[in-house]
């Protein structure tokens, strides 16, 4: 007695199923969108991390846009040498960077909790983006770090570890994506290309403020003496807007900055860890 | 203290306007700033703060639902209170488990939560089955939507549905007949008067109506926090004067199952129950004022506010005249829960609809 | 309260208690004494330019900045002395901005003020008198009063609305003013109406006020029309003034101009009528110095008084009570991080808030109660703009209104999960004005 109901229901859904199959089947191939081969190859070599560092908005439009020349092969910052390399071999292109550099997030202040002078104190938003925003942070350099850690929230490859106040970067983990570059609202992180041979030298301080006042606002500040310029090595310091800046390309592995360092008045230039460094002390 | 700090003071100022010794007045008004001046911030106004805070919130709404947890006691024993005990331990400790994991702070409103569950049970529940509706509300009702303040739906009525979809037979079959006169349920621990149904159920099967006096004072059988309208009442009105909850739900929600019932009664008198009647039986005036209200899973905006009260209304109405449901404010909740960021998202669009993207 | 007899109002609002404790004390003299700061930058606009320089002597009234455009304002010396320093100071709004200090000679001599009769005078030299007065808005924004009073051509202008309502809770200099020296207020606004050429002026004063009130509907000669407006804050807010007044809505991101209403301040009112019939500039202005502060008053205080002068001059501040010092009232001032900011041309008062009133909380999850949206009287959803603020979506912001905020505090004042919202507007604020640069 179920026979009839069995076959009518059972054949009714295999119609179905076939019907749609067939439609299916049919949209398959004639509504296909045509898919450069390339673009899914560079998609796979790309780490898929969609961080938005190249200035795409993910790794598949990355990879189109590296497809049809508008980006360049190294344009994938946390793939690193290796990705572009591969990019460079699928495409049969030139890798731009120099081989023996790094690019790597470099804080430029060095105020740590005892040295950063605060007015008054702060209640509120624990963010320095909105210290900054709505009081103008809270201390009397305005131009130092705040030291809530935006830039280590924001780092997506958890290479910044707030330490006594300020951000300390891994550089074995950072990609130099940018990210914290960002989000600073002082703009104290800037992205450096380094030489992996050389010292690991950094001016840490970011203020435009003249001398005096920042004697006054801070000890460890850059007072624009001119002093590294005289004594560091040649061309790489240069005092502009109150400011001592470095020039890392102008430097190689042999360059000395014992008596830059040394001679700072202030003690603002200062060795951080090249990667090599940092995994000896892990 | 106080001639110590006129002498610094007087030595700031001195300081200050010595041309030798000004450069060392910063250091004399930092040591001063640091012992004497006020210990000012650099935040943003304002400084005032109005006397509601989370946990006067929630205490309010414990103080508010506690007349109808102590009736509750007084119509079915001590039994009421050990249901509330069971789950305050057993939601407990499945919320401080996951404030601990998740390394934040508890809040307040596992309080409230608390509370609310048991009274939405019937009093016969087995005091395991509490515990295990309290874990599912706060985890599956709560917890996983990111704790508090991000959950879609109540927590209290996740875990009662939860119940009366997994053990249908304990959780809605059997009713007891509350305990009234002298001291009642104060003086034994429970009652083993068993019915079939409550005035909902009675009226759903024979379609005979209970006296809305008992309805009102709450001699009928029932879950726990919902016998005595009268109490409950009472502490949705101080509730609003309190300001803790708003009366736009509350009041869209209760006037809508009026309007809509007493069409319903002349329309079909069989299925619909009159208005009166439905206002005062089963849990509606609960779930109006205590559960509807919530206001994480509740719309923010007034106007918002005013249709997800309306819409509750009919949806109770419609399921308990027209489903095999003889109760129906539970699910209407649940379901408009679901709504109302839909809701506000409209009354956003219809606010600033016009002038959208005033710029480029 | 009936529904016929119901006050004009706004929707929103908030009523925080008002704790005017200085209500009864009568407008006392601060004599200046010391040194003063007189920031350059008092005002909406291009910062004075200094005409004096480190060594010359100053007398009361005296200029020592000059405007820079249009949309700027002189400044003025408040009392006689030496400039020893022009450079940096702290502003009371938290910037270090350029100021000249003023070692006092404590003669307090003053320059001659020429005197006019305003009704010889025409329409542009009487603005002409009032920038060179130095007059900005002094309910807070500083706006420079001159610009304000030259609305542009296609601007039909034809209510005039004076700002008496003081909303904020412990400030009380506004009322003791009107209280006090009604004459000046009622002739600067005559004056200001002519100049505007409107129909309509209306004077708008919280009913907890009612002396206030009616020592202005007394004077003045039925040209201005005293309203009394339900005490709410914040019923000073312009926007809100002008709807509770006129029933007319200023558009968002738009200024009462657009609907043709101009609103001033009862302060600035007779700072322009002494500007202009006295030709005296604007070189003091009354505070109300409240809360923990000793002998609290209205006093007052030439511009460019630092705080710890006037505090000092009070009695000073007990020790241990107090836990911030804020510049203007509790629900829209600046804290002040020490005793060094001066009183400038926008400070109505200055404030100590003891512990137990300073109130800052720790925050907790927002559980969508809604409050914030029932009392903004901007109608945004504060709520909404803090998550959208918070995640970073700085469009979803900006469709919110964000920027239609006044930032009155409310939303914050309400909060139960004690989310500092205002500072997440202000944020967001800030984020759209960077994006759009």
């Amino acid at each position: 007695m179920f026979g009839p109901v069995v076959i009518i229901s059972a054949s009714t859904m295999a119609g179905l199923g076939l019907l749609f199959a067939g439609l299916l089947g049919f949209a398959h191939t004639k509504l296909k969108v045509e898919e450069d081969p390339e673009v899914t190859e560079i998609e796979d070599i790309l780490p898929g991390l969609d961080c938005g560092a190249c200035g795409y908005p993910g790794c598949h439009q990355l990879a189109k846009g590296v497809a049809e020349g508008e980006a360049p092969p190294d344009s994938c910052v946390p793939g690193g040498e290796e990705v572009a390399e591969n990019i460079a071999d699928l495409l049969g292109l030139e890798v731009s960077s120099e081989p023996g550099r790094m690019k790597l997030a470099v804080v430029h202040c060095g105020a740590g909790n005892e040295e950063k002078k605060r007015v008054g104190q702060y209640e509120g938003v624990e963010s320095c983006r909105t210290a900054e925003l709505t009081t103008g942070g809270n201390m009397k350099c305005e131009y130092g770090c705040l030291g809530y850690g935006d830039c280590a929230r924001a780092c997506p490859f958890d290479a910044i570890e707030m330490v006594n106040g300020l951000p300390k970067i891994d550089p074995d983990a950072c990609t130099a994506c940018g990210e914290c570059v960002e989000t600073c609202p002082r703009d104290i992180i800037v992205i450096e290309e380094l030489d992996l041979e050389g010292d690991f030298v950094k001016v840490a301080c970011n203020s435009k403020d003249e001398g005096s006042a920042v004697r006054e606002k801070c000890d460890v500040g850059c007072i624009a003496c001119g002093l590294c310029e005289q004594v560091g090595p040649e061309e790489v310091f240069s005092v502009e807007g109150n400011l001592s800046r470095m020039n890392y390309s102008e430097y190689g592995e042999d360059a000395d900055f014992d008596m830059a360092i040394d001679k700072c008045p202030t003690g603002c230039i200062v060795l951080f860890p090249s990667p090599e460094e940092a995994s000896e002390t892990d | 203290m106080n001639r110590l700090e006129r002498l610094m003071s007087d030595i700031s100022s001195y300081t200050e306007d010595n041309p030798y010794l000004q450069h060392i007045t910063e250091v004399i008004d930092t040591v001063r700033s640091i012992v004497f001046e006020p210990g000012v911030s650099a935040d943003k106004s304002p400084f005032l703060r109005d006397y509601i805070e989370i946990k006067r919130y929630m205490f309010a709404v414990v103080l508010a639902v506690a007349p109808a947890a102590l009736a509750s006691i007084y119509f079915y024993g001590w039994r009421a209170l050990a249901m509330i005990v069971v789950s305050y331990v057993a939601g407990g400790i499945a919320e401080v488990t996951f404030t601990l994991i998740r390394k934040e702070e508890i809040t307040e409103g596992f309080l409230v939560t608390g509370i609310l569950f048991p009274l939405t049970l019937p009093p016969n529940t087995p005091l395991w089955m509490v515990a295990v509706g309290i874990i599912v509300g706060v985890i599956l009702g709560k917890e996983v939507f990111g704790g508090t303040g991000y959950n879609i739906f109540n927590p209290a009525l996740v875990g009662r549905v939860f119940l009366t979809t997994t053990f249908p037979v304990a959780t809605s079959s059997e009713w007891l007949i509350p305990m009234t006169g002298g001291w009642a349920g104060f003086k034994q621990f429970s009652v083993d008067t068993v019915t079939s149904a409550t005035p909902l159920g009675v009226f759903a099967n024979s379609g005979t109506l209970a006296p809305l006096r008992d309805l009102f004072f709450g001699n009928i059988p029932g879950c726990l926090g919902e016998s005595s309208a009268l109490l409950v009442l009472a502490g949705g009105i101080f509730m609003i004067l309190a300001r803790i909850i708003d009366w736009r739900v509350p009041v869209s929600y209760l006037g809508s199952v009026f309007l809509y019932s007493a069409l319903g009664t002349y329309l079909w008198p069989n299925q619909v129950a009159p208005p009166v009647f439905q206002l005062l039986a089963g849990g509606l005036l609960f779930g109006a004022i205590y559960m509807a209200t919530d206001p994480v899973s509740s719309p923010t905006t007034k106007e918002a506010k005013w249709v997800y009260g309306v819409f509750l209304g009919v949806m109770t109405v419609s399921i308990r005249a027209f489903s095999g449901y003889p109760e129906g404010v539970t699910y209407s909740i649940l379901l408009m829960n679901m709504f109302a960021p839909l809701f506000d998202e409209m009354v956003m669009t219809f606010r600033y609809g016009p002038i959208q993207k005033p710029y480029k | 309260m009936s529904l016929l007899t119901k006050k004009p109002s706004f929707v929103g609002g908030i009523h925080p208690a008002d704790n005017k404790l200085t209500r009864d004390s009568e407008i006392k003299d601060i004599a200046p004494s010391g040194t003063l700061v007189i920031p350059l930058s008092q005002h909406i606009g291009a910062p004075a330019k200094p005409v004096v320089e480190e060594g010359d002597n100053v007398k009361r009234g005296q200029k020592i900045g000059e405007a820079q455009g249009f949309v700027s304002s002189p400044v003025h010396a408040s009392s006689s002395g030496e400039v020893t320093k022009i450079g940096k100071f702290r502003h009371p709004s938290g910037n270090e901005v350029k100021g000249v200090k003023i070692d006092l000679d404590g003669e307090d001599k003053s320059v001659d003020f020429k005197e006019a009769d305003p009704g010889e005078l025409s329409t542009e030299e009487i603005l002409e008198r009032i920038q060179g007065a130095g007059i900005v808005g002094m309910g807070g924004a500083a706006f420079p009063t001159h610009v304000k009073l030259s609305p542009p051509e296609e601007k039909d202008i034809d209510t005039l609305v004076i700002n008496g309502a003081e909303c904020e809770p412990y400030l009380t200099s506004d009322f003791r003013l009107t209280l006090e020296e009604p004459e000046k207020i009622i002739k600067g606004t005559e004056l200001i109406a002519d100049v505007l050429e409107v129909d309509k002026v209306y004077f708008g004063i919280e009913d907890n006020k009612p002396e206030a009130a009616e020592e202005i509907r007394s004077r003045a000669s039925g040209s201005i029309e005293v309203v009394e407006l339900p005490t709410k804050y914040p019923q000073g807010w312009e926007k809100t003034l002008i709807q509770a007044l006129t029933g007319r809505e200023v558009p968002v991101d738009g200024l009462p101009l657009d609907i043709g209403v101009v609103v001033q301040n009862v302060a600035t009112v007779k700072a322009i009528w002494d500007g202009v019939r006295f030709g005296v500039p604007l070189t003091e202005r009354v505070v109300t110095a409240t809360g923990t502060i000793r002998n609290p008053g209205n006093y007052r205080v030439r511009i460019g008084t630092r705080g710890k002068e006037l505090i000092d001059q009070l009695g000073g501040l007990p020790e241990g009570r107090t836990a911030k010092l804020i510049d203007g009232g509790p629900m829209m001032g600046d804290t002040q991080p020490d005793q060094s900011t001066p009183v400038v041309k926008s400070t109505s008062g200055l404030l100590a808030l003891g512990e137990e009133a300073a109130v800052a909380r720790d925050s907790s999850p927002c559980i969508r109660c809604g409050k914030c949206v029932d009392v903004c009287p901007a109608n945004l959803l504060p709520t909404s703009i803090y998550k959208s603020v918070e995640s970073g979506d700085i469009e979803k912001a900006e469709e919110l209104n964000t920027t239609a905020c006044c930032e009155c505090g409310s939303c914050t004042y309400v909060c139960p999960s004690e989310i500092p919202l205002v500072q997440w507007i202000v944020q967001g604020k800030s984020e759209i004005e960077k994006r759009k640069e």
